[in-house]
């Protein structure tokens, strides 16, 4: 049974295209066949963070307007068996594609993959409506500013008015230091507003940055927190019971009832 | 006893009379009268609406009652005729609700998210939060049994009376009828349940 899963966000840069990157090749090291899409017409980017960039042919478009079989325009990892891109091109717009083609495209694919993972544009039109458009799950990525939050609880919002009502939340770019110091937003004062179930966490972690500019996924550093964290959520993804990585997430209660305590006593 | 029936209250309409089915001029004449005459400075120059269930009042006789009432008080009268589905309290875009204390309830059960509008012309209960940028709307009061951060407008066709309560307010903005108020820059956060009305002067 194959699963098609959107991961998307509203508010762009907060690392979807990242996530999927991380989640497809832990999924593929799992022994999964996983087809990762990218749905950003135009700012396409999950193949440089994959490090595929240089084997692009043909791309989603071309498959759409019939240029190439899809089969043809997937482009097979340099590293894992299983794990394959359907790269976004990069001279057209969001609307060289609509939500009817992607559903045939996803179905096409559900096929060959056990996971396929759409890796949505920002924003919330014609590009987030292709991506959602054959998913049966969705991840909402947000970080911890109020901003993000916002767009998510938005995208939220779309996802359950489409019927897709199964989703997630990955809360990235989380630095205890700074929780800890009450000047980000925890976890707990997330949920609190999102109210979805969370997958997972991912700390701030610059090795991050570089995995990317390398084009190598961080999950599969062994030694980094990071690539653990993404380790253990894709392993909640798939159903496999391990806890949240602990990122010193006690903290969040605990400001909590301090800052209670400041404002019950200041008024 | 006549008085039983006749609601005031003010809103941007002016003045408005509720009153039950009419099926009789003189009688509808009489409790517009009656009403006048118990405060007639207060009503001296004023717009008076009269909302009623017409059930065989021509038109003719309520033009020349608007006449007489506006040569003999100088109150100028308008007529409203209430349809069918005002009855059980459910008003639209221009029509003073008047179900506050019992009318139609509209119960939303689930988030109102960034972007949603929740709307109901009667009074409306979110069984859940209302986020930033979520809009709940209500000719009525509006009640959510969970954190309101977004915007709430009660009353919002004219009900002075409707009032906004929530298990926590850190709204964006409240609204009843046409007054607005906005959270302060500062905001602290809210604890415990609150109810939100206008002031009397
Ligand atoms: N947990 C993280 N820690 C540090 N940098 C991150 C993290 N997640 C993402 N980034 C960086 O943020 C930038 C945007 O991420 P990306 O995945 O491209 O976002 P999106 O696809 O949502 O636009 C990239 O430069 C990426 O390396
Ligand atoms: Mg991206």
């Amino acid at each position: 049974m194959s699963e098609v899963i959107v991961i998307t966000s509203g508010k762009g840069g907060v690392g979807k295209t990242t996530t999927t990157a991380n989640i497809g090749t832990y999924l593929s090291m799992k022994g999964f066949k996983t087809a990762l899409v990218d749905t950003d017409i135009g700012l396409r980017n999950l193949d440089v963070v994959m490090g595929l960039e240089n084997r692009i042919v043909y791309d989603l478009v071309d498959v759409v307007e019939g240029q190439c079989r899809l089969k043809q325009a997937l482009i097979k990892d340099k590293r894992f068996d299983g794990l394959y891109l359907l790269p976004a091109a990069q001279t057209r717009d969001k609307t060289a594609v609509n939500p009817e083609q992607m559903r045939a495209i996803t179905e096409e694919l559900r096929q060959d993959f056990d996971y396929i993972l759409i890796d949505c544009p920002a924003g919330i039109e014609q590009g987030f409506k292709n991506a959602i458009a054959g998913a049966d799950r969705a991840l909402v990525v947000t970080t911890p500013e109020v901003s993000a939050v916002r767009d998510a609880d938005r995208i939220i919002g779309l996802l359950e008015a489409s019927d897709v009502r199964d989703h997630m939340l990955i809360i990235n770019r989380i630095k205890m230091d700074m929780v800890k110091r009450g000047d980000m937003m925890n976890i707990d004062d997330i949920m609190d507003i999102l109210a979805i179930d969370l997958l997972g966490v991912i700390p701030d972690d610059e090795n991050i940055v570089i995995s990317t500019n390398k084009g190598e996924p961080i999950v599969v550093d062994e030694k980094s927190l990071a690539g653990q964290a993404y380790r253990n959520l894709t392993q909640r993804l798939i159903g496999e019971d391990v806890p949240i990585i602990n990122l010193d997430t006690n903290y969040g209660l605990i400001d909590r009832l301090k800052s209670l305590f400041k404002i019950s006593s200041s008024r | 006893m006549l008085n039983d029936y006749v609601k005031i209250h003010g809103s941007k309409d002016g003045l408005v009379i509720i009153t039950s089915d009419v099926s009789d001029i003189d009688a509808l004449k009489e409790k517009i009268i009656n009403r006048i005459e118990r405060s007639l400075t207060f009503f001296k120059g004023a717009q008076l609406t009269v909302k009623f269930r017409n059930l065989g009042v021509d038109e003719k006789s309520l033009d020349e009652l608007k006449e007489f009432v506006l040569e003999n008080y100088g109150v100028n009268v308008r007529f409203k005729k209430i349809q069918e589905r005002h009855l059980k309290n459910v008003t639209s875009e221009n029509d003073i609700f008047d179900g506050l204390e019992e009318g139609m309830t509209k119960f939303y059960k689930g988030t109102v998210r960034s972007g949603q509008i929740v709307k109901y012309y009667g009074n409306l209960v979110v069984l859940g939060d209302v986020n930033p940028g979520g809009i709940v709307q209500a000719s009525g009061n509006i009640i959510i049994m969970g954190t309101l951060r977004g915007i709430a407008h009660a009353g919002m066709s004219g009900n002075l009376d409707s009032i906004i309560a929530a298990s926590k307010i850190n709204a964006m903005q409240l609204r009843i009828s046409n007054i607005i108020s906005r959270s302060p820059d500062n905001d602290i956060e809210a604890l415990y349940p609150e109810i939100a009305l206008v002031k009397k002067k």
